[in-house]
Order: C-alpha cells, then sequence, then structure tokens
C-alpha cells in the first residue's frame, strides 16, 4: 500500500512539475516584452527566428511560409523556424504571437480572412491588435456554375434569383471569410437574395456543387481551376480587376457593375507585433521583397496557381483597413 | 487495360524503392508516436520530396500515410494509447489481448488486418476509381446526415449491454462535440472566453485522455503486475487457423474502410468504429468484444488501411483530398507542378499508374516491415507495470501537447482520464461517447445545410436515391437491434457482460 501511495504521488508530482514548468515558461515571455524590444536592432538578426503558421501542417499557408522560410534563411542569414499553432479561427496563433517581445524574432503568417474574422466578432481582437509587413501571393475570386446551369451569364444568375428571392443555393467556403464577403457583395449590389451554404474549405464545396448539391459555387479561383478547364464548371465572373489571361471571355465583377468588387483577392501575408522597431519592420519587407521576387518563389506560386501579390507599407494597411471596414459594416447587416 | 500497359522499368528504380523503404519506416514510427498521425508525418517529411521526381515524391508520401495508419494501432495495443484517431477502436481489444500477455499475437492481427486492409484499398484504387467518384460525389448532406445517424444507431445500440446508458454516452459525446464555434453564425458555444477551446475539444487530446490516462488511473491498482512474462508471446506470426478465423472480418473492414474513404470528410477514423461495430453486430460471440476479440483488432485495422486506398480516389479523379493527410499530398504535387484532378489521367497516364503500383508495392512493403520491426515494440510489455505505467502517462501527454503545442490540451487529456475512469467503472460506453463526438459536428452541419439546402422541408431525406437507402438501412438495424433484445437467442442474461 504505501509503495503504491508513493508512486501515485511521484507520478502527480512528475505531472504537476511538467506542467508547472511549461506554464512558468509563458510569463518568463510575457516579462520579457518589457525589457526586450529597444535593444539589438542594429545586428538584427542574431539569432533563429519564428514564423507562426495559424493553420494545421500541409494547408496553403504552411506550405507557402515552408516554401518563404527556405528562400528567406540566405536573406536573413539565420535559422527559421516554422510553427504551427492551429486553432480558434488563428485567435491561437494570434494570441501566441502577440505574446512573445515585439522585437521581430516572430512573424505571423495569415490571409485576408484575419481582418474579417477580426471584424465579424469571432476572435476577440481588433485590427489595432496586428500589424501587418508584406502580403507574398494573391487569388481571385470566381462565381461559378456547373455545366448543365441554365445559366449563361450572370444576368440570367441575377434574373432568376430576382424571381426566385431566397431559392438559390450557392455553397462556398467558410463563413465570415473572403469569399463570404465576395458574396454578401454581390447580393447587396445585384439587389438579389440567395442562401450562402458554407463548408469547413473550397474543396468541400467543390464535392458538392459538382454532385449537383447547389446551384453556384463562390470560391477562390485555384479551387475551380480544374474543373473550369475540363468544362465540368462555367465561370459566371471574376473578382480581378482585369479580365484574366486564361480566360479572356470571362466578365469582371465591376465590369457586370458590382462596383465594390473590384480586386476583391485572397491574399496571404506576414504580420509582426505592433511596437515592432522601424528598422526591423523595414529589414523584414526587404527580405520578404527580395524572397517573392526569386525565380523559386514564383515558381511556388505558379505551381499553386496564385499571382504574385506584393504590397507593403501604408498600402498594405489600406487594403486591410478596407477588408476590416467592409467585414464590419456586412457582417452587421446579415446578424440583423 | 491500360493498368498493365505501362512501364514498370519507370517504377522500379533505385529512388522509388528507398522511398516506399524510407517512407514506410518512418510512418510506422510516426504512426507509433501517439498525437502524431499520418497528416503531420506527411507534413514534416514533405519539404524533401521537393527535390524529388514527382513519382517517387508521391510514393514516399502515401508509404508514410499507410505505414502511419498501421503503426496508430502499435501504441494502441502495446501502450493502450491511441496513436492515431483512426487506430483508438483497436485500444479496445488490442490492448486487452496484449494485456492478457499476448501483445505479439494482438500486433499480428493488427498487422494482417492493416496489410488485407492496405491491399483491398489498392485493388478499390486500381479498378474502381473512375466508378467509385462519381458516385462519392453524389453524396450531398442529407447522406451524410443519414450516415452519421446510422453510425450512432450501431454505435449505441451494440457497445454496451445496457442501452440506456449506452444513449446516454451517446448524448453526452454530442454534447460535448457542441463546442467551439457554430460554423455557421460564427458565435461561440460553450468556450468560457477561452481561446482554446474556440475550434473545440481537441480530439486527440481527448482519445488520449479517455483511453491512456484512465488505464494509467486502472493500473495503479496493481503494479508489480507484469503482463508478458514468455518471450516466445512476443512474436507476430499468426497460424492459418488464426487469419481464418478473422478472415471474413477483414475483408467487411477493408470493404467499408476503402468505401468510406472514398467520401470526403469521414476518413479512416469513423470508418474503424463502423468496422469495429459492424464485426460486433455480425459476431456469433457479441460478449467477447472488449476482452481481447481478435476480430475486433483486424476489423478496425483494416477499415483504418482500407480508408488510405480510399482516400486517395477522390484526389487523384477530382483534385478533391477525402482526408487531412491527401490534403497535404494535394500540396505535394502541386509543388512537382502537377495538379490532380480530372485531366491527370490524360496529362500524366504513367505517373497515376505508377502511383497505383506504387502503392501496391508500399503495402506489401508495410506487411514485411511491420513484421519484423513490432515485435521490438512488444518487449515494452515485458516491463513491470511501476515502471510501464509512468511512461505510459509520460508519453501519452507529451504526444497529446506535441499534437498541437497547446498545454490546454493536456489538462483535457487529464481531466478525460479522470472522466474516463468513472465511466468504465459506472459500465457507460465509451465507444458510444467518442464516435457520438466525432460524428456529432458532421451530424450537425450536414443537417443545418440539408435544410438550407431543402428550404427548410425535411423531405430532402427521403427523396434522394442514396438517402433512401441509407434510411432503410437504419430502419433495418433498428429493426433487428429491437428484435434481438425482445428475443435473446438462447443467451442467457447473466453471461452477459458489460463491455467497457
Amino acid at each position: 500500500m504505501g509503495k503504491k501511495c508513493s508512486i501515485l504521488v511521484i507520478t502527480f508530482l512528475l505531472l504537476a512539475t511538467v506542467l508547472v514548468a511549461c506554464s512558468s515558461s509563458t510569463k518568463t515571455n510575457e516579462n520579457s516584452n518589457q525589457s526586450g524590444g529597444e535593444k539589438n536592432t542594429s545586428d538584427y538578426p542574431n539569432r533563429p527566428i519564428t514564423f507562426v503558421v495559424p493553420f494545421s501542417a500541409g494547408g496553403s499557408g504552411d506550405i507557402m511560409t515552408r516554401e518563404v522560410a527556405k528562400l528567406a534563411e540566405k536573406e536573413f542569414g539565420q535559422t527559421i523556424i516554422v510553427e504551427n499553432k492551429e486553432g480558434g479561427s488563428g485567435a491561437i496563433a494570434l494570441n501566441y504571437a502577440l505574446s512573445k517581445p515585439a522585437d521581430g524574432y516572430t512573424i505571423l503568417n495569415h490571409s485576408s480572412t484575419l481582418p474579417l474574422t477580426m471584424a465579424s466578432g469571432e476572435i476577440p481582437f481588433e485590427a489595432k491588435d496586428i500589424q501587418p509587413v508584406a502580403t507574398m501571393v494573391s487569388n481571385y475570386q470566381v462565381l461559378a456554375v456547373p455545366k448543365d446551369s441554365p445559366f449563361i451569364t450572370f444576368q440570367d444568375f441575377v434574373e432568376y434569383a430576382k424571381n426566385n428571392p431566397g431559392k438559390l443555393n450557392v455553397v462556398s467556403s467558410q463563413t465570415y471569410g473572403t469569399t463570404h464577403i465576395f458574396s454578401l457583395k454581390i447580393m447587396e449590389e445585384a439587389d438579389i437574395n440567395f442562401n450562402y451554404i458554407a463548408y469547413d474549405g473550397g474543396s468541400e464545396a467543390l464535392t458538392r456543387i459538382l454532385g449537383g448539391n447547389g446551384d453556384a459555387i463562390t470560391s477562390s479561383g485555384e479551387v475551380v481551376q480544374q474543373q473550369v478547364e475540363s468544362g465540368d464548371l462555367r465561370l459566371l465572373g471574376v473578382s480581378s480587376a482585369e479580365r484574366l489571361p486564361t480566360h479572356p471571355d470571362v466578365p469582371t465583377f465591376k465590369e457586370l457593375g458590382i462596383t465594390s468588387i473590384d480586386d476583391e483577392l485572397i491574399w496571404r501575408a506576414y504580420f509582426v507585433r505592433p511596437g515592432t522597431p522601424e528598422e526591423i519592420v523595414e529589414k523584414i519587407t526587404e527580405v520578404l521583397r527580395k524572397v517573392s521576387e526569386t525565380p523559386e518563389f514564383k515558381e511556388y506560386a505558379k505551381n499553386t496557381n496564385q499571382d504574385i501579390y506584393f504590397k507593403t507599407g501604408e498600402e498594405l494597411t489600406e487594403v486591410f483597413n478596407n477588408y476590416y471596414e467592409d467585414g464590419k459594416e456586412l457582417f452587421e447587416s446579415i446578424k440583423k | 487495360m491500360e493498368l498493365f500497359s505501362m512501364d514498370f522499368s519507370t517504377l522500379f528504380t533505385i529512388e522509388n524503392l528507398i522511398a516506399i523503404v524510407i517512407g514506410t519506416l518512418y510512418g510506422l514510427l510516426i504512426g507509433a508516436l501517439p498525437g502524431l498521425g499520418a497528416t503531420i508525418g506527411i507534413a514534416l517529411i514533405l519539404p524533401f520530396t521537393y527535390a524529388m521526381s514527382p513519382l517517387g515524391a508521391i510514393l514516399l508520401l502515401v508509404a508514410v500515410y499507410q505505414g502511419a495508419e498501421y503503426g496508430g494501432s502499435i501504441s494502441s495495443i502495446v501502450l493502450g494509447v491511441p496513436g492515431t484517431p483512426a487506430a483508438t477502436a483497436t485500444v479496445i481489444d488490442g490492448s486487452v489481448m496484449a494485456k492478457k500477455g499476448y501483445p505479439g499475437k494482438a500486433l499480428g492481427y493488427s498487422l494482417t488486418g492493416s496489410y488485407i486492409g492496405g491491399l483491398v484499398g489498392a485493388l478499390v484504387l486500381m479498378t474502381l476509381t473512375i466508378p467509385l467518384s462519381t458516385v462519392a460525389i453524389k453524396f450531398g448532406d442529407p447522406e451524410f446526415f443519414l450516415l452519421g445517424i446510422l453510425g450512432l444507431v450501431c454505435v449505441a445500440g451494440l457497445s454496451s449491454s445496457d442501452i440506456p446508458k449506452s444513449i446516454i454516452s451517446v448524448l453526452l459525446g454530442l454534447l460535448l462535440g457542441m463546442v467551439g464555434l457554430d460554423g455557421f453564425t460564427g458565435s461561440q458555444r460553450f468556450t468560457f472566453g477561452s481561446l482554446s477551446l474556440l475550434d473545440g475539444v481537441s480530439m486527440i487530446a481527448l482519445l488520449v485522455g479517455m483511453f491512456a490516462v484512465s488505464e494509467v488511473l486502472f493500473t495503479l491498482g496493481d503494479l508489480n503486475k507484469r503482463y508478458v512474462t514468455e518471450s516466445k508471446n512476443l512474436k507476430t506470426k499468426l497460424t492459418w487457423k488464426e487469419i481464418k478465423m478473422v478472415a471474413k472480418e477483414m475483408i467487411r473492414g477493408s470493404i467499408i474502410g476503402s468505401f468510406v474513404g472514398v467520401l470526403p470528410g469521414l476518413g479512416a477514423g469513423p470508418a474503424s468504429w463502423f468496422a469495429y461495430t459492424e464485426a460486433k453486430r455480425a459476431s456469433k460471440n457479441p460478449e467477447t468484444f472488449g476482452k481481447g476479440e481478435p476480430n475486433g483488432i483486424a476489423a478496425p485495422e483494416a477499415a483504418n488501411n482500407g480508408a488510405v486506398g480510399g482516400a486517395l480516389v477522390p484526389l487523384l479523379t477530382l483534385g478533391i483530398p477525402g482526408s487531412p493527410a491527401t490534403a497535404v499530398i494535394l500540396g505535394a504535387f502541386l509543388i512537382q507542378g502537377i495538379q490532380p484532378g480530372p485531366k491527370v489521367f490524360e496529362t500524366h497516364p504513367d505517373l497515376v499508374y505508377g502511383i497505383f503500383w506504387g502503392f501496391l508495392v508500399a503495402t506489401i512493403a508495410m506487411y514485411y516491415l511491420g513484421k519484423y520491426t513490432t515485435s521490438l515494440w512488444a518487449r515494452m510489455l515485458t516491463m513491470p507495470n511501476y515502471a510501464l505505467t509512468p511512461i505510459i502517462l509520460i508519453i501519452a501527454l507529451i504526444g497529446v501537447y506535441a499534437s498541437n503545442m497547446n498545454i490546454f490540451d493536456v489538462w483535457v487529456a487529464i481531466v478525460a482520464g479522470v472522466v474516463a475512469y468513472f465511466m468504465k467503472k459506472l459500465d457507460f460506453s465509451l465507444p458510444a461517447f467518442i464516435l457520438a463526438f466525432i460524428l456529432g459536428p458532421i451530424i450537425e452541419t450536414s443537417l443545418r445545410r440539408s435544410l438550407s439546402l431543402s428550404d427548410g422541408s425535411f423531405s430532402i431525406f427521403f427523396t434522394r436515391g442514396y438517402s433512401i437507402v441509407i434510411l432503410i438501412l437504419i430502419l433495418f438495424l433498428l429493426g433487428a437491434m429491437i428484435f434481438q433484445k425482445r428475443n435473446p437467442k438462447g443467451k442467457s442474461k447473466d453471461t452477459e457482460i458489460p463491455n467497457l
């Protein structure tokens, strides 16, 4: 009995030590927030840099970050560690990155979904909690229908929706994501109403539309690209500012009269904690710019059906804030 | 047939064979480490494939996938810690058989099951890819909803002798599955303001907690016990008689696995549970399940390896990944500059058929490599409990932490372990609870989407061909269950010992 008890006690002590050690290490990080940051800006980086990815390993954001990390290591002259902190619609990674010092050694990856989840109130953070550094790649969005759909043009789609409000089922990915805003803008400006049915990802929505469970799909261009090429899906409109070189006969939404959809893109970007010294942000921007110009990165973008989209500084802050404001306004309107 | 007209010299290159061997060994290891499953394993090795040829790269990854699905059963059996979520059903009978002193046999059943499952999956992939993908794509939300209900009906009726208790277990599982962000409105449910709960309770933490941590609590009662005293019991060899005994369930499990694997969104986890409950339902001695029944190991293992081949079907034909692991493999294709999908059979026929045959080779490699490496793992059980128990606890908790790098999950595992301890003591059904937790979100979202599609009309569930088939299956099972309860075929009540 005595032995049993002591082993029980030892096991739990061990457990307690492990847990306490882990929680105390987070505390040290918090403490170093105040002390770190100011010094050592000139010799940045002098130790390994961490890229935090809010998605699971193998996702699109993760694959891009690993590619960027590989190329940026040469530019920084330092090892780069890629950490996946998935969950909580990106809130876990955001919270983690914000708990680290504002010294440029922790760089957060996220997409255009970030300002939108912030705007929807889904995660307890606001636009001012994060500083965008640079976007890397982008993808246009599309409205597409199956090949046997009666809708040949966007006008057909709108006309049917006007005569049958709430009858059309549009499948898409995610509530409060980029495709949701895109769909809401179509509804608002064309003055129509359809059911927005959210799936867990673009490919799940694609399966449904191919199986005949839905009338149309809104998604990023890369999700439907194969099926558009094979003729299983027909594009009714694209969200880019100009027509696509690959599909010159498909109108842009701006041409179709939906003026608020002008270069409504899905983009992937990097962020740091606000308060990071100016020189360090500049250094990171410079490295990311060089990475975006390498042939390897261009090859990656081409292979994954994305476009290089390098935006930084003022310009990016504006893009970011626009998404945030759009999100606030449109999501407010549907919550009512 | 084009399948046989390919140039096999492009498949049997040194690079490809090394890729298969390394991938399999690495997959076995990753699968056996709790918390790290096929998806993480594939993602970690992905950067090494950039410099390889397309065929070598994909074969490396499918070998990891196949190896990890079997490897997951190793820690399920030896340590009682589910190595991967899909190997959880294997814990129930696998760890009991191992602890009765036959870890080698248990691993043998699991290896043979995995092998047959892998082979059937490969055959399905090679022959039925196109027809299966056209059927799978017709499955919409109403069908997913009904499949989820079917799963719950199976498990509620079969996993415990006490039906009300297993129904309560199902309800509790469904309730726990509701924690997190509502996918439709984005509102938070039962998160208590915690960021860690936004995506719901971590499945790995819950599974490891419920099985491993609760098992640790049970072993505290008998710390001097040594499970295996004779080293001949470590051998994974099975006799023909033993294989014949589980053959039927292995084949059935393989078919269930291959088909469920094809359906995007379900995957190996539910597949193995479906196979387990089906094996138990079809068994003449359902009371032996949970006490080291060979069929309870072979069936789910056949299913989770069958699901590997199945999951590759929509990936290759539609460019749609059927599981998280195949989503990463899709990434590998893209990096190689190849887009899988309807056109890949025309643009890269050699690659596709190379993958088909290579997948078969990888499955065979898994069997032989598994055979010679797994008896090493079985040696763990020659340790006395006072040494083994802390090791299990530490491995389990490190695994939980490693899966998400979140200390919150470790607490989830500990709490789940304590709760499961009492659930087992009070004869509540853990499989029912867990399957409900896994299927709950699928059932909920597909129900809500179905009703959204049909404008609120329930007729959507019985006006579609496949829906009607599943509905009839549900009614048949319910009928059979009620019939069995009213006429227990000669089985006296007191031999029905509650399982788990």
